[in-house]
Order: C-alpha cells, then sequence, then structure tokens
C-alpha cells in the first residue's frame, strides 16, 4: 500500500470532516449553509501562523531540522512543543472569534428581521468576502511578512509542512505530525461528541432545541444558549482545520494556503462532504467528509492507474460533484437517512411546509 | 489613463453585469429558481467564443496560413496561442467572416446556454430551496474543474485558455465598437426583459415562485414554467459570456475556466445586484448594474491609488495594489449587508401587477350596460 | 374561592406580532386551579392572547403578572421555570422520540428518583400513555398527541398550563376524549388556560369564559353564562338558535 497517499489523504479527510461538522452544525441550528465557513479555518491559521512566528522571535527559536534517535525512529522536531501548541491554541480562539462575530453581528440580527434562507446565504457570502478581503490586505502587510518570515514562511503561500514533526520508522516509513494529529482528532472528536450529545444534560438540550425548538424553549431550555454553544463548536472546529492545513499544505489537496485559496477549492467539497453524510446529522457530516476526502483522492487515483492517464487525477473534485447531485436528488438525508433505513422525502415535506 | 478606454471598460462592464443580472433575475428574482450555479452559464458564452468561432476564424485564415482548414480548426486547441496570434492578424482583413464570427457567437450562445439551462431544470423540478442552491453550484464547480482540464474544451493550459478571435478589429477601432455592440445587445435585453417582465408569461413565473400550488391548481404546467425561466434566463447569461469575451475588459486576450467559470464574478455578484435592484425588478437590476459600474468598481479601478494614498495605506505597511482589490470585495460585501439591513426588498421593490384601472373597468361596465339596454 | 389571588394578571395590555397589532387594551384575570376557556372567531386575537401569556408575541404596552410579580418582558424559557406550561396546537412533541424518551426529555433537569415519580403519575392519569411507551411519538394518533403532550407539561408539575386549541384538526369523538382528559388534568390540580374553537364542548369544561372579537375581550365571566347567551352566541360564534 501507498503509506503516503494514506497519510496524505487521512490528513486532507480530517480537514474536510472538521468543516463539514462546522457546517452541519450551523445548518441544524441556525438552517443556513455558511458559506463563510471555510474560510473561517483560514483566518485562524493565519492567526495561528502570526503567533508562532511572534513566539519564535520571542523566544529566539530556529527551526532544528536535525533528527534524533529514539526509540520510534529518527524523530524530528523543528521548533519545540509549546511553538506547536500555541498554533493549536491560537486557531481555536480566532475560529471562534470569527464565527461569533459571524453570528452575532449579522446572522442574528438578520434572523430576527425575519431573513428567509436565501437572505441569510446571501449574508454568509458577504462576510466571506469581508474575510477574503481582511486576509487579502493582512498578508501583503509588511509587518506581517517579516514576522512570518521568520518561521520560514511566504504570507503568500503559507504552509509550514517543512516544519512538521516527522518520524522516520526503522522501516523507512515515513510519519509527520499531521497525520498522527489528524487521527487523534478525529477520534477525540467523535468519542467526545458522542459523550457530548448523549451522556450530559447539556447534549439532551442540545438534541431537543434541534428537533424542536418552541417546545424544548417551553420545556425550560434555554434554546439560544444551544445555538451559541453550536456556533461556538463551529468555530472550534474550523479553528483546528485552519491548523491542520496550515502544518500540512501540500498533503492531498490542500494546496499553499493564501488568502484565496485552498478555502475556494475546499468550499465545495466541505459541503459535499456535509450533504453526504446527512446534512441533519452530526455524525454523519464527519463519516460523510472523511469519505469524499477518500473518495477524492482514491478514486481518481485508480483510474488513473487502471486506464493508464494520469490526467484523470485532476478531475477528483468532479467527483465529488457528483456526489453531491446524486444525493440530493437521491437520497436527500445522506448517509445518515440510508442508514436509518427510511428514504424520507421529508425533503419535500419540509420545503412546502415552510411555504 | 486613457480616458476613452476607461469610459469602454466601465460601459462594457455595466453592460455584460447587467444582460448576466437580467438573466439571473428571470430564473431566480421572477421564478423563484435559487441558482447558485449561474456562472456555468455565463461560461457557455466564453467557450462560444474562444472554441467555436475561433475555429471558424481558424478555418476561415487557413489558406493564408497554408494550412488546410481541417488543420487549422485541430490547431485551435492543439497549439491555439500561436495559431490564435496569426489568426488575429489576418482576421480584420476578412470583414465578412468578423461579422459571422459576431452573429454565430451571439446565436450559438444563446442557443447552447439555453440548452445547458434546459438540462439543470430537472434537478430545478425535484429539489427547492437551499438544496437547489448547493446543487447548481456543485454543478458550477464540478463543470468548471472539467472544463479546466478537458483540452478539447479550453485548451492545452487551465491557466491561460483559448485566445479570444479579433472579431472587432475589422473597424479598426476594436474598443469602441465592441463597446457599441455590447450596448446594443444589453438595450435588446433591456427591451425584452421588461416586455416579458409585465407580459401575462411575466406573471406567470411569479405565480409560479410565489404560490405554487395555486399556480398548480388552475391547470398550469409548473414544471415547463421552470424550465422555460431556466432556458431563457441561461441563455442570456451565456449572452452575457460573450460580451464578455469579445469586450475592451479582456481586449482580446484570452478566455480561461479560472476566469468565465468564477463564481465570485458571475455568479455572486449578480445576486448581489439582483437583491440590490429589488429581487424580480428588470429596471433595478439595469440601476444597481449602473451603480456598481460606475460608481463603484469603476473609480475604484481608476482611483485605487488615490484611494490608497488618502487613507494612507502605505503608512500603514499594507501594500496599494492588493490594497485595491481587497477593496472590491469590502465594497460588494458592504453593499450586501447595508441592502440586506436597510432595504431588503432592494432599491427597486416588487409591486403587484398593474391590472386594468377602476375607471376602465366601469367605463366597460356602463358600455355593456348601455349596449344592453340598446 | 372568592378573594383567592388570581394566578395571572393581564393589565391594559397592547401586544401584536412585531409591528402588526392584534390585542387591544387587554384587561383579563386567570383564577387559580380553574379552567378559563377562551372563545371567538377565527383571527379574533384568541391564540395571540395564549400566546402573550407565555411571552411569545410582542408586547406594546401594559403589564402581565404571574403570581404578583411582574414578568411583562421575561423570556419564554424563564417563564417555564416560574412554573408556566404552554402546550402548542402543533409540533407539540418530540416526534422522533418514544414517548418514554419524550417524558424523559421533559424532566431533563430532575432528580432521577423524582422523575420516574411523575412519568408514574403520567401513566396514573393518562394509562394509554403506558401502553404505548415506547411507541414513536410521531406514528400515534392526534388525540394520543393531545395527550402525551399534556403528559409532558405535568412531569414539569407547572402552576399554569396554557393550551392552544388541543382538538383542531381531530373527529369529534376523539375531541370529546381530548376535553375530558384536560378536565382531568384541572382535577389533579392544575390551573388551565384553553383556547378552544369549539365553543360549546370547551365552555362546557370551563369555569370561566372569555370571549375575543377584533382583539378585544367582549364577555368575561362564568362560562355556563357566556354559554347562555344567545346574543353573543349567535352574533360571534356562529352557533345558531
Amino acid at each position: 500500500m501507498d503509506w503516503n497517499l494514506f497519510t496524505s489523504t487521512t490528513i486532507y479527510a480530517s480537514v474536510l470532516a472538521l468543516l463539514s461538522l462546522g457546517i452541519t452544525l450551523i445548518y441544524m441550528t441556525t438552517k443556513v449553509f455558511n458559506f463563510a465557513h471555510p474560510r473561517l479555518s483560514l483566518v485562524a491559521a493565519y492567526a495561528a501562523a502570526t503567533l508562532m512566528a511572534y513566539y519564535a522571535e520571542a523566544t529566539g527559536a530556529q527551526p532544528n531540522l536535525t533528527p534524533k534517535e529514539s526509540f520510534l525512529g529518527s524523530l524530528t522536531v523543528p521548533f519545540s512543543w509549546e511553538f506547536y501548541a500555541i498554533g493549536i491554541l491560537v486557531s481555536m480562539v480566532f475560529g471562534v472569534i470569527a464565527a461569533l462575530v459571524e453570528y452575532y453581528a449579522i446572522l442574528k440580527p438578520l434572523q430576527k428581521r425575519g431573513a428567509d434562507y436565501l437572505m441569510l446565504m446571501i449574508a454568509t457570502l458577504a462576510y466571506d468576502f469581508l474575510l477574503v478581503a481582511t486576509l487579502f490586505i493582512y498578508n501583503t502587510h509588511v509587518d506581517v511578512r517579516k514576522v512570518l518570515a521568520r518561521i520560514g514562511v511566504l504570507s503568500t503561500k503559507m504552509s509550514m509542512a517543512s516544519y512538521d514533526v516527522t518520524v522516520v520508522t526503522g522501516g523507512g516509513v515515513f510519519i509527520s505530525g499531521s497525520f498522527i494529529f489528524s487521527v487523534i482528532l478525529i477520534l477525540l472528536l467523535g468519542i467526545s461528541l458522542y459523550l457530548l450529545l448523549f451522556k450530559t444534560t447539556l447534549g439532551v438540550k442540545m438534541r431537543a432545541s434541534v428537533e424542536n425548538p418552541p417546545l424544548a424553549e417551553v420545556l425550560g431550555i434555554n434554546v439560544e444558549r444551544v445555538y451559541a454553544i453550536s456556533w461556538i463548536i463551529s468555530g472550534l472546529t474550523a479553528g483546528l482545520a485552519g491548523f491542520l492545513m496550515l502544518m500540512a499544505a501540500g498533503a492531498g489537496n490542500l494546496k499553499p494556503i493564501s488568502a484565496t485559496s485552498p478555502a475556494d477549492e475546499i468550499v465545495v467539497s466541505a459541503f459535499a462532504g456535509s450533504i453526504i453524510g446527512g446534512v441533519n446529522s452530526i455524525f454523519g457530516s464527519i463519516a460523510g467528509g472523511l469519505l469524499i476526502g477518500y473518495v477524492e483522492l482514491y478514486i481518481p487515483n485508480w483510474l488513473a492507474i487502471w486506464t493508464g492517464n494520469a490526467e484523470l487525477f485532476k478531475y477528483s473534485k468532479v467527483i465529488s460533484m457528483l456526489a453531491v447531485a446524486i444525493t440530493l436528488l437521491f437520497a436527500p438525508e445522506g448517509l445518515a437517512g440510508l442508514l436509518k433505513g427510511e428514504k424520507w422525502k421529508k425533503l419535500f415535506g419540509k420545503k412546502e411546509e415552510e411555504g | 489613463m486613457n480616458v476613452e478606454v476607461l469610459l469602454e471598460e466601465i460601459i462594457s462592464f455595466i453592460g455584460i453585469y447587467y444582460i448576466l443580472t437580467a438573466g439571473l433575475n428571470v430564473k431566480a428574482g421572477m421564478t423563484g429558481i435559487p441558482d447558485f450555479g449561474h456562472a456555468m452559464f455565463f461560461a457557455v458564452g466564453g467557450i462560444v467564443v474562444g472554441n467555436l468561432s475561433a475555429r471558424i476564424a481558424a478555418a476561415a485564415a487557413a489558406s493564408q496560413l497554408n494550412v488546410s482548414a481541417w488543420q487549422a480548426v485541430k490547431m485551435v486547441i492543439s497549439n491555439n496561442t500561436e495559431l490564435m496570434a496569426r489568426v488575429n492578424e489576418i482576421l480584420p482583413h476578412m470583414p465578412r467572416v468578423s461579422i459571422v464570427i459576431i452573429l454565430v457567437s451571439v446565436i450559438a450562445a444563446l442557443v447552447l446556454g439555453g440548452l445547458l439551462g434546459w438540462l439543470a431544470s430537472y434537478p430545478a423540478l425535484r429539489l427547492r430551496g437551499d438544496y437547489l442552491a448547493i446543487m447548481l453550484l456543485a454543478a458550477s464547480e464540478g463543470t468548471r474543474i472539467f472544463a479546466m482540464y478537458y483540452k478539447p474544451l479550453m485548451g492545452k493550459t487551465p491557466t491561460v485558455g483559448l485566445t479570444v478571435p479579433n472579431a472587432f478589429g475589422f473597424t479598426g477601432n476594436a474598443g469602441l465598437w465592441s463597446t457599441i455592440f455590447i450596448l446594443i445587445l444589453a438595450l435588446l435585453v433591456y427591451i425584452y426583459a421588461e416586455r416579458l417582465h409585465h407580459s401575462p408569461s411575466g406573471r406567470l413565473f411569479r405565480a409560479v415562485r410565489d404560490d405554487e400550488a395555486s399556480a398548480e391548481a388552475i391547470g398550469k404546467d409548473i414544471a415547463k414554467v421552470r424550465r422555460d425561466a431556466m432556458i431563457i434566463g441561461s441563455a442570456l447569461a451565456a449572452l452575457a459570456g460573450v460580451a464578455y469575451s469579445f469586450s475592451p475588459w479582456i481586449a482580446g486576450s484570452s478566455v480561461a475556466a479560472i476566469s468565465i467559470f468564477d463564481r465570485v464574478l458571475w455568479t455572486f455578484w449578480p445576486w448581489a445586484l439582483m437583491i440590490l435592484g429589488g429581487m424580480s425588478s428588470n429596471k433595478g437590476a439595469a440601476l444597481s448594474s449602473v451603480i456598481l459600474g460606475a460608481l463603484l468598481i469603476g473609480p475604484i479601478r481608476i482611483y485605487k491609488n488615490d484611494i490608497a494614498a488618502a487613507l494612507h495605506v502605505e503608512s500603514l505597511g499594507i501594500d496599494p495594489g492588493n490594497f485595491a482589490n481587497a477593496l472590491e470585495y469590502i465594497l460588494v460585501a458592504a453593499l450586501i449587508i447595508i441592502v440586506l439591513f436597510v432595504k431588503p426588498k432592494g432599491l427597486i421593490p416588487e409591486y403587484p401587477s398593474r391590472t386594468v384601472s377602476r375607471d376602465e373597468v366601469k367605463a366597460t361596465i356602463d358600455k355593456i350596460a348601455r349596449e344592453k339596454a340598446a | 374561592m372568592a378573594g383567592e389571588e388570581p394566578i395571572m394578571k393581564l393589565e391594559n395590555v397592547n401586544a401584536g406580532y412585531e409591528k402588526l397589532q392584534t390585542l387591544f387594551d387587554i384587561s383579563l384575570e386567570i383564577p387559580r386551579g380553574k379552567i378559563t376557556v377562551i372563545v371567538g372567531p377565527n383571527g379574533a386575537g384568541k391564540s395571540t392572547l395564549l400566546k402573550t401569556l407565555f411571552g411569545l408575541t410582542t408586547v406594546y404596552s401594559g403589564k402581565v403578572l404571574f403570581e404578583g410579580k411582574d414578568i411583562t418582558h421575561l423570556p419564554p424559557h424563564e417563564r417555564a421555570k416560574l412554573g408556566m406550561a404552554f402546550i402548542f396546537q402543533l409540533n407539540n412533541i418530540f416526534a422522533n422520540l418514544t414517548v418514554i424518551e419524550n417524558l424523559r426529555l421533559a424532566g431533563h433537569d430532575l432528580p432521577k428518583e423524582e422523575l420516574e415519580k411523575r412519568i408514574e403519575e403520567v401513566f396514573e392519569t393518562f394509562p394509554r400513555l403506558r401502553e404505548r411507551m415506547h411507541q414513536k411519538a410521531g406514528t400515534m394518533s392526534g388525540g394520543e398527541r393531545q395527550m402525551l403532550a399534556m403528559g409532558i407539561g405535568m412531569i414539569r408539575k407547572p402552576k399554569l398550563f396554557l393550551i392552544d386549541e388541543p382538538t383542531a384538526g381531530l373527529a369529534p369523538k376523539i375531541a370529546k376524549e381530548v376535553l375530558a382528559n384536560v378536565k382531568k388534568l384541572n382535577e389533579q390540580g392544575y390551573t388551565v388556560v384553553l383556547v378552544e374553537q369549539n365553543v360549546k364542548a370547551g365552555l362546557e369544561i370551563g369555569h370561566k369564559g372569555v370571549l375575543v372579537v377584533s382583539g378585544r375581550i367582549v364577555f368575561d365571566g362564568p362560562a355556563e353564562q357566556l354559554l347562555a347567551r344567545k346574543d353573543l352566541a349567535k352574533l360571534y360564534l356562529g352557533l345558531g338558535v
């Protein structure tokens, strides 16, 4: 098996899983497809990179690329562990901030004024543009460029892949820190979401608020607080996705980050993950995101080998788009719906009710 | 800065965006189909010009290039940049061929755009609301990626694309005449769209948008209505794509998948314009296109350096050039947000259809009563 | 009975939805431990009145009091905590959960023992629910769903039940059963405010009757009196003589 393909695909699939989860959470609570969601990750990535760079500057750290022998193999840790920890924390914080600004400054006020799904969707577009503009200006700022150069990152093509923690085992297998981080993250995410939703009171309140908000309100549940928490979780996952993108740009379908990409390329794949998993299912979105990630990279790979035509690899996103079309037309509840064994025509029923 | 060139760019910008937005208006504003994949129909126009029309030009110029017509046609893909450079030198000397190319482009775009719209109407029959919006967006993105890499469609280099044939070269002043051409197109579209809006068909489209069940109850074929809206609106989008390809804006360079399928410029901006102008309002689409072009984008592009200097951007450490690009994004975003909050119905909100006036009704009743008495 | 403080009071309330005013100068007392029935023609403001008691409308002026406390601007989930339960006309249960899950969810903040005790009380009052314990709520009949909705309300041991047109869309026989259940609820000690489309049946189980026409109260007194007022019945309620 091609180990490299597997690890880079896993990282990409994890990013998609995180993004799809965020999109689904917002769709379930605020009932809108948040076009700006992938851009939140980008904001988080830029913030993380900047603060990591400032940390390096403050502590006078230099990247140390000489491998040390450990029980795992030859381990390369270019910067201190605190350095990476800062990146993770900062990305989560900024993801949350960007998400909450979107909710409280734009979406919630519009909802109060009775905006319909179309207006809300377009509002998320507008917020996306604002974020793009901000990042555009930010990444050409003279001081920012200087600081980022400190950690060897070009502000216009942010990628810290060369400073990722890496291990080369005795058997010659190359494992990147991002890969391990992705795997652990997704596992932890799944477990903690399960515990949260099914084993805590808050989880019960969240599920009730999504199922029937007015009734939940009547039962003394503060539905608005549930929505706020959903946005926070959405921001957290967006931030983590941003950190992963920063560290692993170049893995799978992740191109080096700039203000306008890969958020642009990844948007449709993230939405595909959300829809295929089932747009009203949290675990569906994680599964959907992972699935799309693997499908996008493995299927063209197999096709290319089978037909001998390497060009086919470039059409990977077309597969996701076809998957979205087929899902929406024939199984609108996605994987979650299929697993429940019911192919609801809920799609039509829902839209007609909202008339 | 050449004033004439600038004016041509701004006017063609307005014309292109008006036609594009009018097309979206028919689909989304009037009929309620949330088409977030509008860009792909626009791209059809670009492909028609860069692929189909270029081949016609190549075949016509073949003899002067010492190749057979068939070879020339093939070289449009295999050897685009060099071939088209030579073709574009020859084309200005062939006025009749140039005019044929222009006409063929318009007709082919309308037909192919309409055809693609017809195809796209099938999901529109089965899906609604935000699901349909995402579906059409996904279709547009998928088509974009496909076109980017499928060489027979958009050439060998995804970033360069296909060079546009210099069909207005024969006039001696391509910039001026292509702008006039775009204006004429925009005017024709305006007349058509206005008549459509006030016609029974227009009312039917809006009826289907507002209350599908009632429209169906009085025997209207909902599916046909939505299909027609998609065909018309998409054909108009393709027309805008042709206008763009010939416009002084790209000044005869190339159309590439990344530019003509760009969802920000050709889907989201028309949506912003439609909302600003007022959903379903054709006059609103025209008004907002003028506002965007003449008052916003135009001045930004002209004065970007002055604006950057006035805001002391450089002293803040920001690169003025990038600032101008960012400014366009900020502007459109601010526009959308302000409109959504302050005037969500747009500048020209939709009013109930004009029906016959009370006096006319009374006069008719009196007339009938008199005739009966007689 | 007389002289006992009303559980809720409305004082000169003007209310509506956003900018559309539907209630004009409403003053009303809700007596403790009784069934108050609100009737009136369609669109008169019956539901708005009920929703105003729970904080689901915009109050332009006036006061809403609960047990003497001013709750005019208190949000609904806070009113729930004070002891008010609202049963919506539609969508008043968690359709995807079973009966028992619905009841457990209703008592989400109760200690386990207390919750089980209350669920048992609900089953005693409505034995049919015990039979359907593991059935998905959405698959039950209209009448059974209303029963479950009341059961959900009971778990929270509210002081006041606000019930919005529980018999809407139900066959007459089932409607009678539902109203009988409302009476059962009241016999357990709960104060009820009921909006009812079915005037005769509603007023028959009620103690106090309120007639709302065009957003104003036209009659406020004993239910049997309202039922006997043929003039009002004919004018407003479509009850033929």
